[in-house]
């Protein structure tokens, strides 16, 4: 299926348009000045979107939080990878010493990582909401 | 090799919260490592599992480090009194009542709540007070703050109010019970229930509770999922079929489970532990019923005569032994005589465990536990309904998130 595409022309810094032709080097799946851009503007948006929480207006800029961190995850993990390997770490990021090391625990189970079967089996114990009949 | 809630609740154990005075709340070692809020119709709201019970009402809750917390707190209310010496009580104003509940209303000589139906109970104002402030006692021992809170309420009914569904058609189908569907529906779904909760400090914090949404679900199914289930939903029981026998403290169910796939008939075979209680009451002398007060005798051993409160270990043996053995018979009938894997849980469990053990594994031929048998550990078996009605929340919600 086409995607909808709508002209926004914008004006840019050298610098941009140099980092633009330097990306289409790097990415050949983009395969011009136009795709690179697009996917540029795609990720920073994103990234803008998981702190646009003010009120009154869609939170996530209308994203589905989960939806927001599963597109988002992946391409933000690698350039988490890049920054810990050049010694940015945030108090979040910088790994304990083995002595004060808490035993370790499995990550929290996200509503993507429940077995969807479960669902079915809670329906076929006579379990469903209320406000769904 | 993935383990089951139940394994994994009882390998952890727990640890009561210090200074709870309202029943008993436990603080669960092991992490389920479920998400504390999930999205449901565009908002975070937080998964509850909230076990209506005769005797006791069981709140499940995570808290917002992931951890499982849960709650009893007897079903039992009074109207608060001054305090004009000595340690206050903490109490809780909602809608223009300010009441005493739980152990502290017994203590006091509360009164028992109305037991029987779903829906006779929920249009007592009262009971639906009592409601709300369990909630919030169980939200705030889990450390929320006051404030407003939107709940997905996974809601435990007495099985006999799950039935076959008549608008099925034919299909092997059940379906809540309609006068549960519609009481639930007028008192609870979409409720907000704005609470004053003041501590023994006199320390006053507002509570606003919604109910965003509400799952009534057949008590037993909770333990069946916790029991069948590890905490991503996954079956990790090899069993097909399981007699479940849930002895609660007013009623004694006993549910054939299939697991493939997931179906579960339960009928009603015996009292709870309320007949064992009641033989106590009526042997400590006393002649006005108060069912409540009669179960916290049974639980704590304990009793106020002359003014004093004193243990009475030796009248809760003797109806251990004689109102005990009759209620374990009943309830162990076809038990004894399934060739199903027998799971054993409830409250009731908790005054029966060593007798119901000595009469399976005594039983021709002999029950081995873990092979024929098994039963719901003391600590676990009162709250296990409620941490399964959380589940099923957190389930159900999981495959609605889109």
């Amino acid at each position: 299926m086409a995607r909808r595409t709508a002209q926004k022309p914008i004006r840019m810094e050298a610098e941009i348009v140099a980092l633009v032709a330097s990306l289409r080097h790097h990415y050949p799946e983009l395969s011009d000045d136009t795709k690179v851009l697009d996917a540029c503007v795609r990720l920073g948006g994103l990234l803008l979107a998981t702190q646009a929480t003010r009120p009154g207006a869609p939170p996530y800029a209308g994203y589905d939080p989960i939806d927001l961190a599963a597109q988002l995850g992946p391409k933000l993990l690698p350039a988490l990878d890049f920054l810990l390997q050049h010694g940015w770490r945030t108090a979040l990021l910088r790994a304990p010493s083995p002595e004060s090391a808490p035993a370790p625990s499995a990550p929290e189970l996200a509503a993507g990582q429940i077995d969807p079967d479960a669902a079915a089996d809670v329906a076929g114990l006579g379990i469903d909401f209320l406000d769904e009949d | 090799m993935e383990r089951s809630v139940v394994d994994l609740l009882g390998a952890g154990g727990s640890a009561g919260v210090e200074g709870f005075r309202l029943g008993d709340a436990q603080h669960w070692t092991t992490a389920l490592h479920l998400s504390p809020s999930v999205d449901w119709k565009g908002e975070r709201v937080i998964p509850v599992g909230l076990d209506n019970g005769n005797d006791a009402a069981k709140v499940a809750v995570l808290s917002q480090d992931g951890e499982l917390i849960t709650v009893r707190i007897p079903t039992a209310c009074m109207e608060a009194k001054t305090i004009r010496s000595g340690e206050r009580e903490p109490s809780h104003a909602i809608g223009g009542m300010v009441l005493w509940v739980g152990d502290v209303a017994l203590r006091h000589g509360g009164e028992e709540l109305p037991i029987g139906s779903t829906s006779s109970r929920l249009a007592d104002d009262r009971l639906r007070a009592f409601l709300a402030a369990v909630l919030v006692e169980g939200l705030a021992t889990a450390g929320y703050r006051a404030g407003r809170h939107s709940l997905l309420l996974g809601f435990s009914i007495p099985d006999e109010e799950i039935e076959a569904d008549d608008d099925a058609r034919g299909l092997e189908k059940v379906a809540v019970r309609r006068d549960t569907k519609q009481a639930l529906a007028q008192y609870v779904r979409g409720a907000t229930w704005s609470v004053t909760r003041t501590d023994k400090h006199g320390h006053a914090q507002a509570w606003e509770l919604t109910i965003a949404a509400v799952m009534p679900q057949p008590q037993t199914a909770g333990t069946v999922l916790a029991y069948t289930k590890a905490p991503n939903g996954r079956t990790v029981i090899d069993r097909d079929r399981l007699l479940v026998v849930n002895i609660g403290g007013g009623d004694t169910f006993e549910s054939e489970v299939s697991t493939k796939p997931f179906q579960m008939s339960s009928t009603r075979i015996s009292a709870g532990t309320i007949d064992m209680a009641r033989a106590l009451w009526r042997r400590l002398g006393e002649t006005e019923r108060n069912d409540a007060a009669a179960q916290y005798a049974l639980r704590t051993r304990t009793a106020l005569r002359g003014g004093r409160w004193e243990k009475i270990d030796g009248d809760v043996e003797a109806v251990e032994r004689s109102s005990g053995q009759t209620l374990i018979s009943r309830v162990l009938a076809n038990a004894l005589r399934s060739r199903q894997f027998v799971l054993l849980t409830g409250g009731g469990i908790i005054p029966l465990h060593d007798q119901i053990t000595a009469r399976m594994e005594g039983a021709e031929p002999p029950r081995a536990r873990g092979r024929d048998y098994d039963v719901i550990n003391h600590g676990l078996s009162s709250v296990l309904n409620a941490v399964g009605a959380l589940l099923a929340v957190v389930f159900a919600a999981s495959a609605r998130r889109s």
